[in-house]
C-alpha cells in the first residue's frame, strides 16, 4: 500500500491572480503541506481542491442547510491553513483535516442544543430490523436530507457516533454533556431516521 | 467493540466517502480571508482619522505663517522704499516683479558691488533686495557681525514687535489658552476599544464593500539622488555654477515604516513614516566638509497587489507629505566670497532652506516572497520627486532632488488567522 505521505497527485492546471498559467506537474502530499506552511497560495488552493468535496459532504451532515455547511467549510479550511504546521505526518492528512472540520462544525452549536433533552432511552423505540435496509436503494442526497431534518443535538451525536466512530464518552467530552445524554440523543436520532426511512419505503413500495 | 446498528451502518456505508461538488466561490472566500491576516480594527481607523486631521491642521498652519521668524522684514506692511512708491504689502509677489523690472540688474550676482555695506554685500539683485537684506542680515552675523537684524525704515510698532519675537509668541499663546481651556476632558473609554473588526463592531458595514487586512512593512534603501540647482534669474547663473562646482552628493539612505491595508480584491493603501538622510561633499580650496540633509515624510500610497507564483507583486503610487526638513552644513554665499552655515539647529543659520517641503510624488513596484505564512521578504524599487524647491522663495537659487532607490526589508502580516474566523 502506498505511503499516503509520499503519494503523488496530479497538480491541477490553474489560473491564478495575475494571469499565470501553471504548467502541470506532480507534487507529493508532503510538498503540498510544506507549501501550505510557507503560505504559498497555489499549494493552499490545491489542498482545498483535493479535500473540499469530501469535507463539504461532512459539513452537510452537521449543518441544517447548504449555506451553513459552506460557512463551516470555509471556517475549517482557514483553520487548516493556520495550523497546518502542527501536522506531523503521523497519520493521513485527510483524517487530520476531517477532525478540524468536525470540530469546527460542532463548535457552531452550543450546549443549548442538548440541554432540553431528557436523559434516558425512549421506551417507544422499535427495532429497525423490520426495515429492509439492505435492499433499499437510497441516494446519498436523500440520506443527507434525513440527517438535516434532525434536531441539532440528535444530528450532531448521530454523526459523531455512527459516522465518525466516536464513543459516547468521547462525545460527552467533546460536547460538554453527560454520557447518558449522548446515548439518549443517539437513540432518538435513530428513531427519527427510522421513521423517515419507513415513509420513504412506503412511497417506494 | 461498538455494536453496529443497521441504521448507523446504512448511513456510514453511503456517506463516509461521499463527495460533493464544490462551488468556486468557496475558495475565493477562503483566499480573501487568508490573504493578509488582521481585519482593520476600529481603533486603527480612529488612528488614521486622527493622523489625517493632525496633518491637515499642521499643513494649514504652515501655509498661513510661512516664514515669520526667519524673515521678519516680510511682516512689515511697508517696504523700505515705500516713501516714493505706492504702498503695497511687502510680500506681494506682483509688486516685487514690477519692481524687479524697474530696477537695473547687477552685471554679475556673484561679483558683489564693493560699496554695499553689511548685509547688502551678498550681491542679490534689487528684485530680491528686501528679502535679501534679511538673508544678508542673518548671514552677516556669521560672517562679519556688522549687520542689523531690522530695517531702519520700519515703523516703530512693527520694529518693536519684530525685535522681540518671543513676546509675540507669548501673546499668541495667551490668546489660544482660553480655547483649550474650554475643551472637554478626554474620555478614557475612547481609548479602550478592542481590536475588533469594524464590520463586526458595526454589523453590515464594510469599507468600500470589502474586507481589508493589515500588514506592517519595514524597509531600508540605499538611494541614488540627483541634485538639481537652478537659477530662476539669469543673473544668478554664475552663483549656481559656483555651487555646482563645490558640492556633490556623497550618499543617501532612506528608512521606511508603513502600515498597509490590503483589500480582498488586491487594492492597497499604504501610509507611515519615511526618514531620509543625504550627505553631500562641500569642497573648498583648503578643506572638504560634509553637509547633511534630513527629511521626514509621510507617504500616502494607493496600489494594487497581485500574486505571481510565490511572489506578491505590488504597484504603488501616490503622494509624499513632507513633515520636516532639517539640514546641517555650509555652502557658498550668493556673493561666492564667503561660506555661510545653514545648519537649521543654529539660531542665526543662513535661511536658505524651508522647514517643510510640501507635497511630492512617489511611485514604486514591490515584490515580496513569503518566509513564513505571516512574514514576507520584500524588495521595492521606488522613485520620489518633490516638485517644489527645497530652498526658501527668497533664496536666489532653487534646489531640488530626484531620488530613486530600492527598499529591502520585510512585511509582517498582522494577527493570526483565527482573527478572521467568525464567532
Amino acid at each position: 500500500m502506498p505511503n499516503p505521505g509520499s503519494e503523488t497527485i496530479p497538480f491541477r492546471l490553474s489560473t491564478i491572480r495575475g494571469g499565470n498559467l501553471l504548467k502541470p506537474k506532480r507534487v507529493t502530499e508532503q510538498d503540498l503541506v510544506r507549501g501550505c506552511i510557507q503560505g504559498k497560495r497555489k499549494f493552499q488552493e490545491e489542498l482545498f481542491q483535493r479535500y473540499a468535496g469530501k469535507m463539504l459532504a461532512v459539513c452537510m451532515r452537521y449543518a441544517r442547510h447548504r449555506m451553513e455547511a459552506e460557512d463551516m467549510l470555509q471556517d475549517a479550511f482557514v483553520k487548516v491553513f493556520e495550523h497546518i504546521g502542527q501536522f506531523q505526518f503521523k497519520g493521513a492528512l485527510e483524517g487530520w483535516i476531517r477532525r478540524i472540520v468536525v470540530n469546527t462544525a460542532i463548535k457552531a452549536y452550543d450546549r443549548k442544543s442538548f440541554t432540553h433533552e431528557q436523559i434516558g432511552i425512549d421506551p417507544t423505540w422499535d427495532s429497525a430490523s423490520d426495515l429492509p435496509l439492505s435492499d433499499m436503494q437510497l441516494q446519498e442526497k436523500d440520506l443527507l436530507n434525513m440527517i438535516n431534518r434532525l434536531p441539532d443535538g440528535y444530528r450532531i451525536v448521530f454523526n459523531l457516533y455512527a459516522l465518525e466512530g466516536y464513543s459516547h464518552q468521547e462525545i460527552a467530552e467533546m460536547l460538554g454533556i453527560q454520557e447518558s445524554t449522548s446515548r439518549s440523543q443517539l437513540v432518538k436520532a435513530r428513531k427519527q431516521l427510522q421513521t423517515q426511512l419507513f415513509e420513504l419505503h412506503k412511497v417506494a413500495v | 467493540m461498538k455494536e453496529q446498528h443497521p441504521i448507523d451502518e446504512l448511513f456510514r456505508r453511503q456517506l463516509t466517502d461521499y463527495q460533493m461538488e464544490t462551488p468556486l466561490h468557496l475558495w475565493s472566500g477562503i483566499e480573501s480571508r487568508t490573504r493578509s491576516i488582521a481585519p482593520v480594527s476600529l481603533r486603527s481607523l480612529i488612528w488614521c482619522a486622527s493622523l489625517s486631521l493632525a496633518l491637515a491642521v499642521f499643513l494649514k498652519g504652515d501655509d498661513e505663517s510661512p516664514l515669520p521668524a526667519v524673515f521678519p522684514v516680510q511682516a512689515s506692511p511697508v517696504l523700505p522704499q515705500a516713501s516714493t512708491e505706492p504702498q503695497v504689502p511687502a510680500t506681494d509677489e506682483a509688486f516685487l516683479r514690477t519692481e524687479a523690472n524697474r530696477q537695473p540688474k547687477a552685471a554679475s550676482p556673484v561679483a558683489a558691488p564693493a560699496n554695499r555695506a553689511g548685509g547688502e554685500t551678498i550681491g542679490i539683485s534689487s528684485a530680491r533686495r528686501k528679502p535679501a537684506r534679511a538673508l544678508a542680515a542673518s548671514a552677516g552675523t556669521r560672517t562679519n557681525g556688522a549687520a542689523s537684524p531690522s530695517s531702519p525704515t520700519l515703523p516703530d510698532k512693527d520694529a518693536h514687535s519684530l525685535a522681540d519675537p518671543a513676546e509675540e509668541t507669548h501673546a499668541a499663546e495667551r490668546s489660544i489658552r482660553p480655547a483649550f481651556a474650554e475643551l472637554a476632558p478626554l474620555n478614557p473609554l475612547w481609548f479602550q476599544l478592542e481590536t475588533q473588526p469594524i464590520q463586526d463592531f458595526i454589523p453590515g458595514i464594510k469599507f468600500l464593500g470589502e474586507r481589508w487586512y493589515a500588514s506592517v512593512e519595514l524597509g531600508l534603501s540605499q538611494d541614488w539622488r540627483q541634485k538639481i540647482l537652478s537659477a530662476p534669474s539669469p543673473e544668478f547663473q554664475g552663483y549656481a555654477d559656483a555651487r555646482k562646482a563645490t558640492e556633490s552628493v556623497k550618499s543617501s539612505h532612506t528608512a521606511s515604516l508603513r502600515l498597509s491595508l490590503i483589500s480582498a480584491s488586491g487594492w492597497t493603501f499604504r501610509s507611515g513614516l519615511q526618514v531620509s538622510r543625504t550627505t553631500e561633499w562641500f569642497t573648498q580650496p583648503d578643506a572638504r566638509t560634509v553637509n547633511t540633509f534630513h527629511e521626514i515624510d509621510i507617504p500616502l500610497l494607493l496600489g494594487r497587489q497581485f500574486s505571481i507564483g510565490k511572489l506578491d507583486l505590488g504597484i504603488n503610487g501616490g503622494a509624499m507629505l513632507n513633515m520636516a526638513f532639517y539640514q546641517k552644513g555650509a555652502f557658498l554665499a550668493p556673493d561666492a566670497e564667503k561660506v555661510v552655515d545653514f545648519s537649521s539647529n543654529l539660531p542665526d543659520a543662513y535661511p536658505a532652506f524651508k522647514n517643510r517641503l510640501g507635497l511630492g510624488y512617489y511611485g514604486s513596484v514591490s515584490l515580496s516572497h513569503p518566509v513564513t505564512p505571516s512574514l514576507h521578504l520584500m524588495a521595492e524599487p521606488y522613485f520620489r520627486y518633490m516638485p517644489k524647491a527645497y530652498t526658501s522663495p527668497d533664496y536666489p537659487l532653487e534646489q531640488r532632488y530626484r531620488t530613486a532607490g530600492i527598499f529591502f526589508g520585510f512585511r509582517k502580516l498582522l494577527g493570526p488567522y483565527w482573527m478572521n474566523l467568525r464567532p
